[in-house]
């Protein structure tokens, strides 16, 4: 009887009358929860921007770093937490997710959230619509430090859709968890996914060849949508597809693309230089290092892994300094997880980039690898100004280690968003269970 | 003969580098995890002479031999991955290069992988070089009952000694990817472990190949065990069941629910191969997957070995010790973590006489480390196998070199 009235209200208000259309549908609902001012004193921070302080503390007001340094001053009634021996670094930023679009249990209805395989270019999807806030996956990356997050759709498609940046928050739905004003982006792909994917239909592109003339006519399409859309008087009917193109061609819209191989990225850089855009992050590019140079001089980003390779061909010729190597050139270098089984470790990729580095005479430094998995990430996905680094006026996001970073046993002790402690190592009650984890296995429990 | 003739060698090629197993070789002043009965020694040598370790002690003889100072240094045996696909596959989507997976069905349990190996496989100097020198090899089946059989095998040394131990070990899966393949339901492929068993046992009558039936003698002799690929804590319950009934000696590997009937693997000394990195309930078997199962398990008496587990690992392997360290920074004794990489699977499988230990008499498979061997920041500096020093070099250091400098002179493919 309840459920009945219950669920009659929202019809009857609906059928009462059309509501004002809005013009900012699908905006982020994100609210930081409360937080109190918070010192973390005694403590080696790096910062995400190359330094390090050793023996220095952190102040944390109103959500937002509000001093940090070897000699702050800590106003008195708050709350300080002794952090000897422990570890401060910026919120990680995974800048290649597929949590809660490739969501795990994986079944037979899950798999296919994350490519919508019905057409080369389907840059009209928002991948933001596909996802399960309640991904058990979200709450692991969490305690692995990681505060902020690209999610992207797969590499079916030339053109797979948009990705969203969120915050590693809970949600009723994705719109709790959106990076508030982070930028628009677009997911592309090059190489052996959309020819084989589209050639295996008998469609186009079935080549590597048919990779390029597919996406130049998609380009050509979009130049002459922008071109309409410039005359008001006579606007074209919205175009989904191609409004997140032309955002591309007009600057509002950042693009990440997958690419392995050396001569994918380059085509893909010229494809770029013909309709007068700027390729945003190649993914993966396992061959980064082979064009370091050209990745610097375009102003493209390189997001890639330690050592995931030869998985297939395109992904065969791996160098465990891809990362240095792309770095050292000049270029915006970082490191991805796109599993989650990575996102909960980040800071171990990073240090063994690092070793990879410094075995090759390198030289590099803990301050100069923090940076791969914070500040630069949140360069590539438009949200350095707020988060990835230690700075004062940024976001309070920022994780407390029990130790030094880069070692295998260091863990997070406390994961801070926003200035609230999102996660807590010491403390049951932070440590969150997404609704899919409770009563499951355990009827009184939550998953382990 | 050879070791007659050294001395002439060396002093004929003495302008260039002596042969790679010419030499003796003494490790000085070291921290050596024996990981046997002797432990962990600081400040101790270790000395490789024809292939074995000749000598561990303080203050060894230098004479003739090539020493290496081992200040600051910790050494190890070589570690294993003991779930692995090595030389069964190169490149992921390129099928001709992929056997690890029998679909013909007149081979079941006794289908032997080992003539498939590829020990030209670039992935074997890609982990060696990471100091893994070892792996047990085996197939891999969602659609048959019984996968075929594993061998121990060598990622270095001489091509004649790389297989260690060959059919050391049958595999199955088990649980949701079996229950997909095998009839249906869990259920029937439960049934149709249970029925080979049975016929087994009474032999007559077998409609089964006979080399199959061979094989299941042999499992049901405690010649070799049973590896069950398995993650949900009822289905090792079940095998645990099928287990009891027919005494085969039974390993579990995947595991993620382990944890939840650790009592009961104890108490059938029941090992289990598992990977703690791995957490992701990732399927409806494994909502209980968790980041300290190992420690779980090895505080209730399990035997732990740790492996990545998953299938197409191969290519990291080597971050086995990575495994050993998120399994340590959960509570696992990080000895005990060194073991389950090296000597227990060793013991498990068969060949610890040969492997797993710095002891005295056994062959010479020994890493040194600049640190922690466990540690991210660490790397290997010396990897000998069969006491033969390892080139330092793999298909992804010649990449490296080759584009180290991009405004080189010469074109990359000049650049070797």
């Amino acid at each position: 009887m309840n459920r009945v009235i219950r669920w009659s209200l929202p019809v009857l208000v609906a059928v009462g009358g059309a509501a004002a259309a809005s013009d900012r549908p699908y905006d982020s609902r994100y609210r930081p929860l409360p937080a109190e001012p918070l010192a973390i004193e005694n403590v080696t921070l790096l910062t995400g921007t190359g330094a390090r302080i050793d023996g220095g503390a952190i102040l944390l007001a109103d959500g937002k770093i509000a001093a940090i340094g070897q000699n702050i001053a800590i106003p008195t009634g708050v709350r300080r937490i002794d952090g000897t021996g422990k570890w401060v670094t910026p919120g990680l930023v995974d800048p290649h997710s597929h949590i809660g679009v490739y969501s795990v249990p994986a079944h037979e209805n899950s798999e296919n959230d994350i490519n919508e395989v019905t057409d080369p270019n389907t840059a009209e999807v928002w991948v933001e619509h596909s996802v399960w806030a309640q991904d058990p996956q979200f709450p692991l990356a969490l305690a692995g430090g990681v505060t902020s997050q690209l999610l992207l759709p797969g590499s079916k498609n030339l053109f797979s859709g948009r990705g969203v940046v969120i915050k590693t928050v809970p949600g009723r739905s994705i719109l709790d968890m959106k990076f508030p004003g982070a930028p628009a982006s677009l997911k592309m792909t090059c190489g052996e996914n959309p020819k084989r994917v589209y050639g295996d239909q008998g469609r186009a592109p079935a080549s590597r060849m048919g990779n390029i003339a597919a996406s130049r006519t998609e380009w050509i399409k979009a130049r002459a949508y922008l071109d309409a859309r410039a005359d008001r008087r006579r606007p074209p009917l919205k175009d989904l597809r191609m409004e997140t193109l032309a955002g591309v061609l007009d600057g509002t819209v950042r693009t990440h693309m997958h690419c392995y191989r050396a001569e994918d990225m380059i085509m893909a850089m010229e494809i770029a230089r013909e309709f007068g855009f700027t390729i945003t992050a190649f993914h993966h590019a396992t061959e980064a290092y082979k064009i370091a140079d050209l990745l610097a001089e375009a102003g493209t980003c390189a997001a890639m892994w330690y050592i995931e390779w030869g998985f297939k061909h395109e992904s065969f010729d791996m160098a465990e300094e891809n990362v240095v190597m792309v770095a050292r050139a000049g270029a915006c270098a970082m490191l991805h997880t796109d599993m989650p089984i990575n996102a909960q470790r980040m800071t171990h990729d990073a240090a063994l980039v690092m070793a990879a580095g410094n075995r090759s005479g390198y030289g590099v430094t803990r301050a100069e690898a923090i940076g791969w998995i914070t500040s630069a990430p949140a360069r590539a996905l438009g949200i350095a100004d707020q988060t990835g680094s230690l700075e004062v006026g940024k976001m309070a996001d920022v994780v407390l280690w029990d130790g030094d970073p880069f070692s295998v046993y260091t863990l997070t002790e406390k994961v801070f968003i926003d200035g609230a402690v999102m996660y807590d190592r010491t403390d049951a009650a932070k440590q969150p269970a997404t609704d899919f984890e409770i009563g499951i296995l355990d009827p009184e429990g939550e998953r382990p | 003969m050879i070791r007659l003739l050294r001395p002439v060698l060396a002093a004929a090629v003495l302008a260039v580098a002596p042969p790679a197993w010419a030499d003796d070789i003494l490790v000085k002043n070291a921290r050596l995890y024996t990981l046997s009965a002797q432990g962990t020694l600081e400040g101790a040598d270790l000395l490789i002479r024809d292939g074995l370790i000749a000598a561990i002690g303080r203050n060894l003889p230098e004479k003739g031999a090539r020493v290496i100072d081992g200040t600051g240094l910790q050494v190890t045996p070589g570690l294993m991955d003991s779930y692995a696909n090595f030389g069964l596959m190169e490149i992921g989507r390129v099928s001709h290069s992929s056997d690890y997976l029998a679909t013909d069905k007149r081979y079941g349990a006794a289908f032997d992988i080992t003539p498939a190996i590829n020990f030209s496989s670039t992935l074997m100097p890609q982990n060696r070089i990471h100091g893994l020198t070892h792996a047990i090899v085996r197939p891999v089946s969602y659609r048959l009952a019984f996968a075929g059989q594993g061998s121990a095998v060598r990622l270095g040394g001489s091509r004649e000694a790389r297989i260690i131990e060959r059919n050391l070990a049958v595999y199955a899966t088990y649980g949701a990817d079996s229950s997909k393949y095998v009839g249906g339901s869990r259920a029937t492929a439960f049934m149709r472990l249970r029925h080979a068993f049975r016929e087994a046992a009474a032999f007559e009558g077998s409609r089964l190949p006979p080399e199959d039936i061979q094989v299941l003698i042999a499992l049901l002799k405690r010649e070799k065990p049973l590896v069950v690929h398995v993650h949900r804590a009822d289905d090792i319950r079940a095998l645990l069941a099928l287990q009891a009934e027919f005494g085969f000696g039974l390993v579990i590997a995947g595991a993620s629910e382990s944890w939840m009937v650790a009592d009961k693997l104890a108490a059938a000394k029941v090992p289990v191969i598992v990977n703690p990195m791995n957490n992701i309930p990732s399927t409806f078997d494994r909502l209980g997957a968790r980041l300290d199962v190992a420690t779980l398990l090895h505080e209730k008496g399990v035997t732990v070995i740790l492996s990545f587990v998953y299938v197409e690992h191969d290519y990291k392997a080597f971050l086995v010790r990575q495994v050993a360290g998120v399994a340590v920074a959960h509570g696992l004794p990080a000895i005990e973590a060194m073991k389950a990489m090296t000597v227990t699977p060793a013991e498990v499988f068969g060949f610890a006489d040969r492997y797993g230990t710095l002891e005295v008499g056994k062959r010479a498979d020994v890493v040194v480390w600049d640190g922690d061997p466990l540690e991210l920041l660490t790397s290997a500096t010396h990897v000998f196998i069969g006491g033969e020093v390892m080139p330092r070099a793999a298909r992804s250091t010649r990449l490296r070199d080759r584009y180290r400098d991009l405004n080189a002179p010469e074109p990359n493919w000049y650049r070797k």
